[in-house]
């Protein structure tokens, strides 16, 4: 009865804190000029991505070589112009989109996952346990990720999955430290040690009283890490080891334009720009939500 | 406590903005020295440069921008063209093959003697050889060299038919082969056969370093650079330039720019797409030769479906060369019809081309016990030319109704795969560099050989064929005496070939140089193996 | 204090086999052997044999591990695939390069971001403060590849400023690269720069200060740089890894002969021992450096010191 009594006590009050953050996040965040921005440009990037596959036929506009038509300088027809395969740059572009995005989100996704729980599970068992984790982050961290994430794909082989594998592998110790350090300053919290006395199993501690509580944190750390995952997996791409040709991936995109830089600059100019866009209005929306989320921040 | 601190905190700052401001200074001081860009080396050391040669005074140092690094400075160690460029300068080979005519010329050996059978060489070579350390060089060496020759595999084929070595005197060697070869100069000719000093082999493993050539290598820095200088030692007249420089620019577009603010000399392949900009320039100048390296879709024949003539001769068909050779060499080649190269011995005329053809192509596939879906193979290839080029047989072949799955791979990976005894692929876009001769670039591509009663492929046999007929037909072309007789016995192979393609010969391209106006004395090589023995640039 | 130090030295030990073993585990994954990219096609088993044995590719994977260890600890990384020449001595001969790039990158880095930080704490909500925050989150979500992709264009290309790659020209020829590598880290530096002098402008003595009548550039420059600098250094403390990771593709796209490149051209070449030795010295060289913060750091704060002291 008096277990019952507590357990519920706690709920509630998860509950009414949970709605209270999202909502305080959110008056936050409308309150910031940059984020708004940058949700706007990131939900027409979405948009974009989403609907590519309508707009343009992959097989036909995307991929289809056009050698007579090649290296043409943007046009009406062709509005970024079309690269050395006579492909138009700007569908290319468009239906970059969706590569770019996934294997962000896909590669964050991996490393949140994993590196969460590994991170939570190390902070609440303690002991040899976390020390061996903490040492595996620092390692992890002082290996150059670039170099890194090209070793795990050269090994692996060239794909998309093995991109985002790579790109999550280097991402993954920050969410391990988060985790762990949101864990830490709650471990010894009251309702947990009372929640733990009444019988609670362990599982269920971590997951419903410890992980909430650092939900916001991961978040920022989330929108933040998709921008540079992006970065990453363009800059594999562009040395040649990232999605498989001919995909319009906007790394592989400048790469291929790297050699006509002197008369067809247009070919770098636009998969770059993309990129930059994308990242930006990650980086917006996740300084606003760390403002929203942490007040010590709020100037 | 705080104030330690604080001090602390300060000193730290100090240290960085001081260690900062060090590093600035340095450079600060390295700025004045390149201050003049492009001829800074050569003023510095001018007054010795001006020694060789009369009147006209030639730069000190001459600078060669190139795309690929050397690997190896062992002679018999590799078979790459960057590495025998190297070789060229620092090492002799007996004989050499004159790069307009194609004829044997004399190298290190002044003469030699054939025995009426055609089976013994005896080379006579002159007396005061030495190699660039001082070492003397005699025909031991050159029997050292050969004996050695046979235990590197990169070697191995070229002395194989070689069964005996006699050293004659000092100045004399007689080798004798097991059967007369029209071609066996020829292989003695690669750089790769180059002579040895037994004494410096043994002593060191880097002995093989050291030649009897014009140059000796000064210093190499993997990845970056390498520099000969010309050696004191030289029995013969002495280079016009002091100093060669192999600099590694991998980037086409930087190599160029180089050319063109001075840095270097030489640009080796500039883009395509920028020659342009060397043939705008008062300065430099456009060298354009036509390649000797074949670019083939290999089709690895044991596989199922390529084991096929019909699915064979549809992918020929459905290879669309001109294109290809658009987005791989923006346009500057050949389209390639042929089982030899231009200009090689038995090149024939009349052979049937195939042609670009997707109508004939799914003709040819009805023929096949194969329907259209029914077959997918994968291509594999390195670097971005090759990948173009893997996308528009992409694209026509899926009209023909064969997938393709394009697979590129690093340069290595993609070697392994080739080399590797399981040769575990079905489609390579790959090429042959086919400068020793008609018979060795059929043997190579093509033929076969006995081994416990079963024919096994050759190593760049990359068809994977073997074929008892044609291994005949080339041994018989190969010992023919009469002119008029082997080369017909080589048009016959053409169109033997020609019927059965093991592989799709795609394209020749060319080899672009931009150099500065006034460089001269270098033999330019389709194989891209230059000869910058003679290479000066006068000054002024 | 010393055995704090000592005992941070004897965790690099594990720390630097650990990364040996990753490298190593990862790099034994990759399809196809090593052995047939060295030897040449006509090759016959015996030869390959051979070339295996030289090679230090027979074994299974923890049997190699331990050989390229003892190796290691006697500073010896083993012989490249390709060159064969001593992979200690080809990374020694590239990490000069590397360490030029890098300096030359945190000093621009450095002055920037510090001046741009200031000036937006101290102008914090004007006009210059939003200028500054924007430039900086431009260039914190700039790739920059791409960045250097345009640099080239325009400061070699259009205007011929800059050699557009090598290293031959000394000043000229790193400004691009570094600027390169610099733009996103001042980027992010110019951001901690701008909070912690936030952090430290309101404190109760600069109060005090601006109270006694001292001007604001004196307190600025006195009593809040000096406080804000601490953080800063350690944020650059950190970024030494980012810099020497981020300076693989700008070595990349600046024909930069460093040791990015090397391991981005060891890899394409499958020359594994290259790949494995320099991971483990730019590993061991970054570990090295935090170091050398922590240290600096523990005599500056002396609660770090008894953390560790315990």
């Amino acid at each position: 009865m008096r277990d019952q009594i507590v357990e519920k006590k706690v709920t509630v009050s998860q509950k009414y804190k949970k709605r209270s953050t999202f909502i305080s996040i959110w008056r936050q965040l409308r309150k910031n000029k940059g984020a708004l921005i940058g949700l706007a440009m990131l939900v027409l990037i979405i948009a974009i991505a989403l609907a590519s596959p309508y707009i343009f036929d992959y097989d036909t506009q995307v991929i289809a070589n056009n050698i007579k038509g090649r290296m043409q300088a943007p046009s009406a027809d062709h509005w970024f112009g079309t690269d050395d395969m006579g492909r138009d740059i700007f569908a290319r572009v468009c239906y970059g989109a969706r590569y770019s995005l996934a294997v962000g989100v896909v590669a964050v996704l991996f490393a949140l996952v994993f590196g969460v729980t590994w991170g939570a599970a190390a902070g609440y068992i303690g002991g040899p346990f976390e020390d061996i984790t903490m040492r595996i982050c620092d390692i992890f961290s002082s290996i150059p990720s670039v170099l890194m994430a090209i070793a795990v794909v050269s090994a692996l082989g060239k794909s998309t999955f093995n991109l985002m594998i790579a790109v999550g592998i280097t991402s993954t110790a920050p969410f391990v430290r988060v985790a762990r350090a949101a864990v830490l300053t709650i471990r010894g919290e009251e309702y947990i040690e009372s929640a733990r006395a009444i019988g609670v199993p362990e599982w269920r501690i971590v997951a419903t009283h410890i992980m909430p509580n650092s939900v916001s944190q991961i978040i920022v750390q989330a929108t933040l890490r998709v921008g540079s995952a992006i970065i990453s997996a363009a800059q594999l791409s562009f040395l040649g080891l990232g999605v498989p040709a001919p995909a319009p991936e906007w790394g592989s995109m400048l790469s291929a334009g790297r050699s006509y830089i002197r008369d067809y600059n247009y070919m770098t100019l636009y998969p770059g720009l993309a990129i930059m866009v994308t990242v930006l209005s990650l980086n917006l929306i996740g300084d606003g939500l760390r403002d929203a989320l942490d007040p010590k921040l709020k100037r | 406590m705080k104030r330690t601190r604080r001090i602390l905190a300060l000193v730290l700052c100090l240290i960085m903005m001081a260690s900062l401001f060090g590093c600035k200074g340095k450079y600060a001081q390295d700025a004045t020295a390149p201050a003049a860009p492009s001829n800074t080396e050569s003023a510095a050391t001018g007054a010795d440069a001006a020694a060789p040669s009369g009147n006209t005074s030639y730069q000190d140092t001459i600078t060669i921008g190139v795309a690929n690094d050397i690997t190896t400075l062992d002679p018999q160690g590799s078979n790459t063209d960057a590495n025998m460029m190297a070789f060229i300068l620092t090492h002799e080979t007996l004989v050499e093959v004159d790069p307009v005519t194609n004829e044997v010329i004399p190298g290190m050996a002044k003469s030699w003697e054939v025995s009426p059978d055609g089976c013994t060489f005896t080379f006579e070579i002159p007396d005061n050889v030495k190699f660039t350390d001082g070492t003397p060089c005699t025909a031991s060496d050159i029997k050292f060299t050969f004996e050695r020759a046979k235990e590197s595999s990169f070697t191995k084929t070229k002395v194989e038919l070689v069964t005996d070595i006699q050293v004659v005197d000092n100045t004399h060697i007689a080798i004798t082969i097991s059967k007369p070869s029209q071609d066996f100069l020829l292989l003695l000719a690669h750089q790769s056969m180059s002579i040895l000093s037994e004494k410096l082999v043994t002593a060191d493993e880097l002995g093989c370093q050291i030649g009897t050539g014009r140059y000796q290598m000064e210093e190499w820095i993997p990845g970056d650079q390498i520099s000969f200088v010309r050696s004191d030692n030289f029995y013969g007249k002495p280079a016009l330039t002091r100093r060669i420089v192999f600099r590694l620019i991998k980037e086409e577009s930087s190599r160029l720019i180089s050319l063109q603010t001075g840095e270097i000399d030489v640009c080796i392949d500039p883009l395509s797409t920028d020659l342009g900009y060397i043939e705008n320039d008062a300065n430099l100048e456009l060298i354009k030769i036509p390649n000797y390296v074949l670019l083939y879709v290999a089709m690895n024949n044991e596989r199922k479906g390529l084991d096929d003539i019909h699915v064979r001769k549809a992918i020929t068909y459905a290879t669309d060369k001109e294109s290809m050779i658009q987005v791989g060499y923006n346009g500057e080649g050949f389209v390639l019809d042929h089982w030899i190269n231009r200009g090689q011995f038995g090149w024939y005329d009349d052979l049937q081309p195939y042609g670009y053809d997707l109508e004939k192509a799914k003709a040819e596939l009805a023929l096949s016990p194969y329907k259209p879906g029914d077959l997918k193979f994968r291509l594999i290839y390195n670097g971005t030319a090759k990948e173009n080029m893997a996308l528009v047989m992409q694209e026509d072949l899926a009209e023909i109704g064969i997938g393709l799955e394009l697979i590129k791979l690093e340069t290595a990976a993609l070697k392994g795969i080739l080399n590797d005894a399981a040769l575990d692929y079905d489609l390579c876009l790959y090429q042959f560099t086919d400068n020793l001769g008609t018979d060795f670039t059929l043997r190579n591509q093509f033929g076969s050989y006995e081994e416990g009663g079963a024919l096994k492929k050759n190593g760049s046999n990359r068809a994977n064929m073997k074929d008892a007929a044609f291994n005949k037909m080339i041994d018989d072309a190969l010992v023919e005496q009469d002119f008029a007789k082997r080369e017909k016995m080589y048009n016959d192979i053409e169109v033997y070939l020609n019927d059965i393609v093991p592989i799709v010969p795609v394209a020749t391209s060319y080899i672009n140089i931009g150099i500065k106006k006034g460089l001269s004395g270098v033999a330019w090589n389709g194989t891209a193996k230059h000869d910058y023995r003679y290479i000066c640039l006068p000054e002024g | 204090m010393h055995r704090y130090i000592i005992k941070r030295l004897l965790m690099l030990i594990p720390v630097l086999l650990c990364v040996a073993f990753i490298i190593f585990a990862i790099m034994d994954v990759a399809e196809g052997d090593p052995v047939y990219s060295v030897v040449s096609a006509d090759a016959t088993e015996e030869e390959i044999e051979a070339q295996r044995e030289a090679m230090g590719l027979t074994g299974s994977l923890l049997e190699r591990y331990f050989r390229y260890v003892k190796g290691m600890l006697q500073g010896d990384l083993g012989t490249s695939y390709v060159s064969k020449r001593d992979v200690m001595e080809t990374y020694l001969t590239r990490l000069p390069n590397t360490l030029k790039l890098a300096a030359v990158t945190m000093a621009i880095a450095l002055g920037i971001s510090i001046p741009l930080g200031i000036v937006a704490a101290v102008n914090q909500n004007s006009i210059k403060d939003t200028v500054s925050m924007i430039l900086a989150l431009l260039g914190l979500s700039m790739p920059n590849f791409w960045l250097g992709l345009l640099l080239i264009i325009v400061f070699s290309l259009k205007l011929g400023w800059f050699p557009s790659g090598g290293y031959e020209d000394g000043v000229l020829s790193i400004i691009l690269p570094a600027f390169t590598i610099g733009a996103g880290l001042a980027a992010f530096m110019t951001r901690s720069t701008r909070s912690s002098m936030l952090d430290v402008i309101r404190q109760d003595y600069l109060r005090m200060a601006r109270a006694k009548g001292v001007s604001e550039r004196k307190v600025i420059r006195k009593h809040a740089l000096r406080n804000a600098l601490i953080p800063i250094i350690t944020v650059f403390g950190v970024q030494f890894s980012n810099v020497l990771g981020g300076s693989v593709l700008a070595e990349t796209v600046f024909a930069w002969p460093g040791v990015g490149r090397l391991v981005v051209d060891a890899i394409d070449q499958r020359d594994i021992p290259t790949v494995t030795g320099a991971l483990v010295m730019t590993t061991m060289l970054v570990t090295v450096v935090n170091l050398l913060i922590d240290i600096v750091y523990a005599y500056v704060d002396p609660r770090i010191k008894a953390q560790y002291m315990k």
